[in-house]
């Protein structure tokens, strides 16, 4: 695959060329961040549903059959304030996909009788989400970790149900006028056409832009450890997101070898993370561990976190055991042969990533929508194969402190509460 | 479904083989001093390869009090084999991961169980190496197994907090009264807990060898090259006579509606349709997705409009499982708290009459075309097609992979509005209810 990336003014690009690819792909991301509330949150959610709720001479019915036709799927979602939006075509169809994503970007119509809809299945979806248990205890966690100024903290069910009928028409409708001014993050991938035929609609859309609006990130000023629990009675397994906030951009000196040593910890996916090996494998108390760097971009730092799930009779014994797994790596760190292991592993991950054109459009993507063009990125990785193990050991030790984190679970605790207390600082 | 390949030899210099057959760039070989199959498609210039190794065993070949033993088993295969033990190192398989990072993993499904690692080209030999050895020389004891039992218990209570899942596996349960697909492939809790490593041995001895296992080999190697390793890693391991046999169990038929009810603390409640559809890939089990595609599939269907537009329901899902045999193909309505079980219930069998040959006529065409462009995307990759293959493998004809497409085209409306009617017929149906309380 040949891939090239640019910033332009208007927006950044990036083109995976895969030669003879049957398939063509569009990844569009723009931040929208401007402040963090409910009913921001909730905007943004509307907005991506009625985005895709009728264009141009189109009804909603119409434009989704339109895009059944062809085989072409359009897909507009939202997360941390960043809009997203995706499409997927056959390669031969490639042109009259592009002409439905461009009439569905330049001439929605945001009709009332739409807005009502959404409005009427939003409140649906959020009073089913009081059950998601996991993403109740990341929100908590980055709740513990952020000021609530920040992109990164978040919002429960019902305080989203609370400001639901405070968005107004007008509200989305200048959501997208922002939008459309705001700068752009685009990838396309797929054959030499269809990358053409991306590029070219593209610019007939982007015809001017402003410069993005700086975004602060304010961590809490935790001193000790902390507990937060949230109740959700219907659930087997109490979810847990343990963590904690870390100054560091995608560019901060120790960076790559923070991100290194976490992987030793619990590399995300797969059994090599030694959370995999010592609470899952030799202890048989969970059936997944894995630990990762989140919310950090070039320009804004974010937060480390486990994530796993124990039984409640376990739940003890599997906080303690992944803390003393914490303790170990971030007070010992890593060995010599987890620093040459690792390195291989992380070279291997990212070969087998060009067997994918999704993939690889999705990692292309989401790197320079967090600033990093091709070029920069592969910096980034070349760091991970140049890091001493003293690099990486001091990086954990001044960014990983297990005397200073939060633990935040959710599902049935109730009858286990006391013994989830007693790891609070 | 995808491009004319180009012209590729299928010509194996290797005696070892037999070639069974050749089907576009896809060809099938049988190891003669065991039976194993090779299934070899060649994607040069990517650098990666997966190999993957279905076994013709999965929850239905689970008697009743060891249910899960085959999904259990499957976990075993990332303990040492004695040949581990040997070397003083951890699992094989486990090793290779952690050395080098390959893509692994497994998992187990009604009718097989499937392992599958993706990887450089250059680590082909320890790939094919690792799988002879596990295929019959993995050490079960009690050492390795019982905290690999907590791990399956951990995983069942993961999916038994879902309401859709506690639902599914009281579904199955009640609408099969003979035939093994009713019960989930996880099994039922309490035998997880209790069956030994002599019943997960028994199991293994039977069913793991070379004939009753397809090891596809999709990637960036030649094929004499992949051929002479397979032979070579292989030709060793001994076949089992009896494994081939597997018992044809007709279900009795249906004579009504059946019910099934669970009542859990929480906040949701869930409808559910579940109905009797024929085996993966027969046209009626296309006919029967395609069915569901315009009853609930998109913004456009008929159920997301009326009950999901409309603020009585939250959401509208389906699910199908592509199984060799007859199963059940569900159809699950989480009820917003605006209506009741009862009021839904009456609603969808309404809404099923909508489904007319005027509304099929307008809109079969383009759910036929959606659903061909997803099985384009969904081959991706090696990792990706590997996948799809093993769900045909799994049905006993890895060749009808190629005959989707055909397959779709030739849906008519009369077949649609006539496999609606059999769906929702009392002869077919299990209602299901997810109370909170």
């Amino acid at each position: 695959m040949n891939i090239t990336t640019t910033k332009e003014s208007l927006f950044a690009l990036a083109l995976i060329e895969k030669e003879g690819a049957e398939t063509a792909y569009i990844n569009i991301s723009v931040d929208c961040f401007a402040e963090n509330t409910a009913k921001q949150t909730v905007l943004f959610v509307l907005y991506s549903d009625l985005l895709q709720s009728g264009a141009g001479s189109y009804t909603r019915d119409e434009f989704q059959r339109a895009c059944d036709e062809l085989g072409t799927n359009i897909c507009v979602t939202t997360a941390d304030s960043l809009m997203n939006v995706t499409l997927a075509s056959l390669a031969t169809k490639i042109t009259p996909s592009l002409k439905l994503l461009e009439v569905m970007l330049t001439k929605p119509t945001f009709k009332p009788a739409e807005f009502k809809r959404a409005v009427l299945t939003l409140k649906n979806a959020l009073e089913q989400s009081r059950e998601n248990a996991r993403g109740i205890a990341q929100t908590l966690l980055k709740n513990a970790l952020f000021e609530k100024m920040s992109r990164q903290y978040g919002f429960l069910p019902d305080e989203l149900l609370a400001v639901v009928d405070t968005v107004t028409l007008a509200d989305i409708k200048n959501l997208h006028r922002e939008l459309l001014l705001a700068y752009w993050t685009v990838s396309v991938g797929g054959a030499k056409k269809s990358l053409t035929a991306g590029t070219k609609m593209l610019n007939s859309v982007k015809n001017s832009s402003i410069s993005p609006v700086p975004v602060y990130t304010k961590a809490k000023t935790n001193t000790r450890r902390t507990v937060v629990l949230h109740e959700v009675k219907s659930k087997q397994n109490i979810e847990l997101s343990i963590g904690g906030s870390i100054p560091l951009t995608l560019q901060t000196p120790d960076s790559a070898a923070f991100s290194f040593g976490l992987a030793v910890l619990g590399k995300w996916g797969g059994f090599s993370g030694r959370l995999m090996s010592t609470v899952r494998e030799k202890e048989g108390l969970t059936y997944g561990i894995y630990a990762k760097t989140e919310g950090i971009t070039v320009s804004e730092t974010g937060y480390w976190r486990i994530m796993t799930f124990f039984a409640p009779k376990d739940v003890a014994k599997g906080i303690t055991s992944t803390l003393r797994e914490v303790t170990a790596i971030a007070e010992k760190g890593i060995t010599d042969s987890e620093l040459l292991r690792f390195k291989t592993i992380l070279k291997t991950s990212e070969a087998l990533m060009f067997d994918s054109l999704t993939r690889t459009v999705n990692l292309v993507h989401g790197n320079l929508a967090a600033g990093l063009t091709w070029d920069e990125y592969q910096a980034f990785r070349k760091q991970f194969q140049a890091l001493t193990k003293k690099e990486v050991n001091l990086a954990l030790k001044n960014h990983l402190d297990p005397k200073n984190l939060v633990i935040s679970a959710a599902g049935p605790v109730v009858n286990v509460k006391g013994d989830l207390q007693k790891f609070a600082g | 479904m995808s491009k004319k390949p180009k012209t590729v030899s299928t010509q194996s210099k290797s005696k070892q083989f037999k070639l069974i057959k050749t089907v576009e760039d896809i060809s099938e070989y049988v190891l003669k001093s065991n039976g194993l199959r090779v299934l070899y498609k060649h994607i040069p210039g990517t650098g990666v390869i997966t190999t993957n190794l279905t076994y013709l065993v999965g929850a239905r070949d689970e008697a009743p009090g060891e249910t899960g033993v085959a999904h259990m088993l499957e976990h075993m295969l990332f303990k040492p084999t004695k040949q581990d033990l040997v070397n003083k190192h951890d699992s094989g398989a486990m090793k290779f991961e952690r050395e080098v990072g390959v893509v692994l993993n497994a998992n187990t499904w009604k009718d097989r169980t499937t392992y599958y690692f993706s990887y450089d080209v250059q680590h082909f030999t320890r790939a094919l190496t690792i799988e002879a050895e596990r295929m019959r020389d993995v050490v079960i004891n009690d050492k390795e197994f019982q905290p690999e039992r907590t791990n399956v218990l951990s995983e069942f209570d993961m999916y038994n907090g879902d309401p859709h899942f506690a639902l599914s596996v009281d579904l199955c349960a009640t609408a099969f009264h003979s035939h093994p697909y009713g019960h989930e492939t996880i099994g039922f809790r309490n035998d997880i807990a209790s069956y030994t490593t002599e019943k997960l041995q028994r199991f293994y001895n039977h069913y793991y060898r070379p004939n009753n296992a397809t090891l596809m080999i999709i990637g960036d190697i030649e094929l004499n090259t992949a051929l002479t390793e397979v032979g070579r890693i292989f030709e060793h391991l001994e076949s089992e006579p009896g494994v081939e046999i597997r018992p044809v169990i007709d279900e009795p038929t249906q004579e009504g509606t059946r019910r099934v009810e669970i009542v859990r603390p929480g906040t949701t409640n869930i409808l559910a349709f579940a109905m009797k559809h024929p085996g993966f890939p027969s046209a009626g089990w296309f006919e029967t997705m395609l069915v569901l595609k315009l009853l609930a599939d998109g913004p456009e269907s008929i159920l997301q409009k009326k009950l999901v537009d409309t603020g009585l329901a939250a959401s509208v899902t389906v699910s199908q499982e592509q199984t060799k045999d007859e199963n059940i193909a569900t159809l699950f309505i989480t009820l917003s708290s605006k209506t009741t079980h009862a009021k839904i219930e009456t609603l969808v069998r309404d809404l099923v009459s909508t489904l007319t040959p005027e509304y099929i006529k307008k809109n079969l065409k383009n759910a036929i075309t959606k659903t061909i462009s997803e099985e384009i995307y969904n081959r991706d990759s090696s990792l990706d097609i590997a996948a799809e293959l093993t769900e045909y493998v799994a049905t006993g004809d890895w060749a009808k992979y190629f005959e989707t497409e055909k397959t779709l085209k030739a849906v008519t409306i009369k077949h649609i509005h006539e496999r609606a009617k059999q769906l929702f017929a009392d002869t077919s149906l299990t209602i299901g209810v997810y109370k909170s309380k």
